[in-house]
């Protein structure tokens, strides 16, 4: 009961812990954004540092862990936007994965996605968040969130059918 | 398989799981100060417009000066604008909240009189040009219409600027030093100008050169300059060191000299810790006023604490039990008062202590705290694990819940630290995380607890581990139900939540 009171009371403990705690999962997710393990790393390292500056002005209307979470998918759409404007011999697609070389049809499809259906994926499916979570951290219904990530299943399941006929 | 799972798979496969990645938020927490310094950097376009203006405003002025008045100098009038760099104190970025919290705290201990009333939420962040390097300047205003300063790394003090006081024009610091058997020397002088007029400083050194020292006045509401020089090296000595500071106006006019730099300084007095310790320093028996009305008291293990609404506090022992009193007397005590306050980012015990050799009673006043939430008496033996006294203080007397709270999830968090700390835990972290598991099923098969995952609990006053290919998790939960929680990954602490509650390392 008090824990949980104390927790809320100390944002900074709290989004310590949630580091501790998350990181892979925070990791993952940039991994997945940026396809470079190190700039993955440098992300989320960047983004908790962006969090605990601005840490005092969060007021607490969406849960801890989705608004870090918009931090960092924001955070790692200027680096691809910045990334991409000059990264001339590194194709769009590749930069969904750690391995270009592996499953190229699921990856080039995942890359073919809109953007909102790959963050909900990937939002889904490597930081592992609730469809709560999901629309707190992008700002956008639970209902949306549902079938916005149907739409990217089928999507993807259509495609990947396609190119192994 | 489904299609659904196949592509659950699928997608699992495409990125990495990343489960041997080491956690770092040490480097969060600089990265986030970090930015604080940047974010004190004008950017540089406008660096350099302004240096655009100042080289024309240069061109300009030398031009009239050397027209009109032949004796105004060229070399004046350039270091006059170069000297001094003026900074807007509204339009600086607010400082880091860690900085907030280090000038809220100066009001700690103060007696009334003394106490700056410094605005800490008003603290801002300069960065201020030094002859070697740049450094950061933080200032605050205070209520009474000075400031208080620190300069990072440096020197910092506060300035009363009451109406009709006299200001010195320059505040002037500087740091001296002695080793044995070598000639004492002066590398540092830093300070403050607190006459508007003055639009350069020189330092003057004991062979006659002088340098111009640059400085960084800041606007209204705190209205003075601040400098900080490295002396350099091969002039840190009595015969080539400074000697003195100088502030000049603009009409190259002398304002003001400060002479105060002294050489050499007095060898080091060796303290022998036999006769002048903490544990021969007799407390006072009473506090300088009586508690004042409303009083509260908290008992515990036969000692009472006594606690007016002026912060006036008794610490009376003379019933202490029999096992505290052996862990006390004759021995040195910290008795310590303090409020829990959450502000800046985080929670934690804002007070003080005041230590001296035990005694059954023993008063004092704690200023600048505000309305107190606990006392305590803290012994002097080392603490290692498992503590004789289950990591808590050797007399904890909570005044309210908060406090009671507080220092049962401070014992927890202790726990688990002192465990990781030990020596022996040092060295067995670094063996592949099952075979200290082995290790710690073996030596501790009654005070720790296996975990199954690592989100399981151990029960009550038990550390809990867990051993995955790479990871150890230690887990200890406090009687409040918080969860503390110490990562070690490639024998190395990886991450914990202990928070200000109590260190690991």
């Amino acid at each position: 009961m008090s824990s949980v009171r104390e927790e809320r009371h100390d944002p900074a403990a709290e989004l310590e812990a949630l580091y501790v705690q998350r990181y892979t999962a925070f990791l993952r997710m940039a991994l997945a954004l940026l396809g470079d393990r190190e700039r993955a790393r440098d992300a989320v390292q960047e983004s908790f540092a962006r969090a605990l500056r601005a840490l005092p002005g969060f007021r607490g209307d969406v849960p801890l862990e989705a608004w870090v979470f918009t931090i960092l998918t924001n955070h790692c759409r200027d680096l691809r936007r910045a990334g991409l404007q000059f990264t001339v011999d590194r194709p769009a697609e590749a930069v969904a994965n750690d391995h270009p070389g592996e499953h190229a049809e699921l990856r080039a499809a995942v890359a073919t996605l809109p953007e909102r259906q790959r963050l909900v994926l990937f939002l889904r499916h490597y930081a592992d968040l609730d469809y709560e979570s999901i629309g707190a951290t992008l700002g956008i219904e639970r209902g949306t969130v549902a079938a916005t990530l149907h739409a990217a299943h089928t999507r993807l399941r259509q495609m990947l059918k396609e190119t192994t006929r | 398989m489904s299609e659904t799972r196949e592509l659950h798979e699928l997608l699992d496969r495409l990125v990495d799981r990343c489960e041997h990645e080491r956690r770092d938020w040490q480097d969060v927490v600089r990265r986030a100060e970090a930015a604080d310094v940047a974010a004190a950097v004008p950017p540089a376009s406008s660096k350099r417009r302004r240096r655009s203006l100042a080289l024309a405003l240069v061109a300009l002025v030398a031009l009239v000066a050397l027209l009109a008045t032949p004796a105004f100098g060229l070399r004046e009038a350039l270091l006059d604008l170069i000297g001094r760099d003026d900074v807007e104190f509204g339009k600086s970025p607010a400082a880091a909240t860690i900085v907030k919290r280090q000038f809220a705290d100066l009001a700690i201990g103060a007696p009334a009189g003394m106490n700056p009333q410094v605005i800490p939420n008003e603290t801002r962040r300069v960065v201020i040009a030094g002859n070697a390097r740049r450094r950061i300047l933080n200032v605050a205003p205070t209520r009474r219409g000075g400031y208080c300063y620190i300069i990072e790394r440096s020197h910092g003090g506060c300035q009363r600027n009451d109406p009709g006081r006299w200001l010195p024009p320059i505040g002037l610091t500087y740091r001296a030093g002695a080793q044995p058997g070598q000639p004492a020397k002066v590398d540092y002088i830093g300070g403050t100008v607190n006459d508007p007029r003055v639009t350069r400083l020189t330092i003057e050194f004991a062979d006659g050169h002088s340098v111009d020292v640059p400085f960084t006045w800041i606007s209204a509401p705190i209205g003075a300059g601040f400098f900080a020089y490295d002396v350099p090296p091969d002039r840190r000595t009595k015969t080539r060191g400074p000697r003195s500071v100088t502030a000049w106006g603009a009409n190259g006019d002398r304002i003001a000299r400060d002479s105060t730099i002294h050489y050499p300084l007095p060898e080091p007095r060796v303290v022998d810790p036999d006769r002048y310790g903490p544990r021969h320093r007799q407390l006072p028996a009473a506090p300088p006023v009586p508690p004042a009305d409303p009083v509260r008291a908290a008992r515990a293990h036969g000692v009472t604490v006594t606690v007016g609404a002026n912060n006036s506090v008794l610490f009376d022992s003379s019933a202490i039990d029999a096992e505290r009193r052996r862990a006390l007397e004759g021995r040195s005590a910290g008795f310590v008062c303090f409020r829990i306050t959450t502000q800046y980012g985080a929670t934690y015990a804002r007070g003080y202590g005041v230590g001296g050799r035990f005694a059954e009673r023993v008063g004092h006043r704690y200023d600048g705290l505000g309305k107190l939430d606990a006392c305590e008496i803290q012994g002097s033996y080392g603490h290692r694990w498992p503590d004789k006294f289950d990591s808590h203080s050797i007399i904890e007397l909570p005044l309210n819940d908060r406090a009671r709270r507080y220092f049962d999830d401070r014992a927890a968090a202790r726990d688990i630290a002192l465990f990781m700390r030990q020596r022996e835990m040092q060295q067995l972290r670094r063996q592949p995380p099952t075979t200290v598991a082995a290790e710690l099923a073996r030596r501790y098969p009654d005070q720790l607890a296996q975990l199954a995952t690592t989100s399981a609990n151990p029960p009550a006053e038990t550390i809990g581990y867990h051993a995955s290919a790479d990871t150890l998790t230690f887990v200890r939960l406090s009687e409040t139900g918080r969860r503390f929680v110490v990562e070690v990954q490639d024998g190395k602490l990886a991450g914990d939540n202990l928070g200000e509650l109590a260190m690991v390392f």
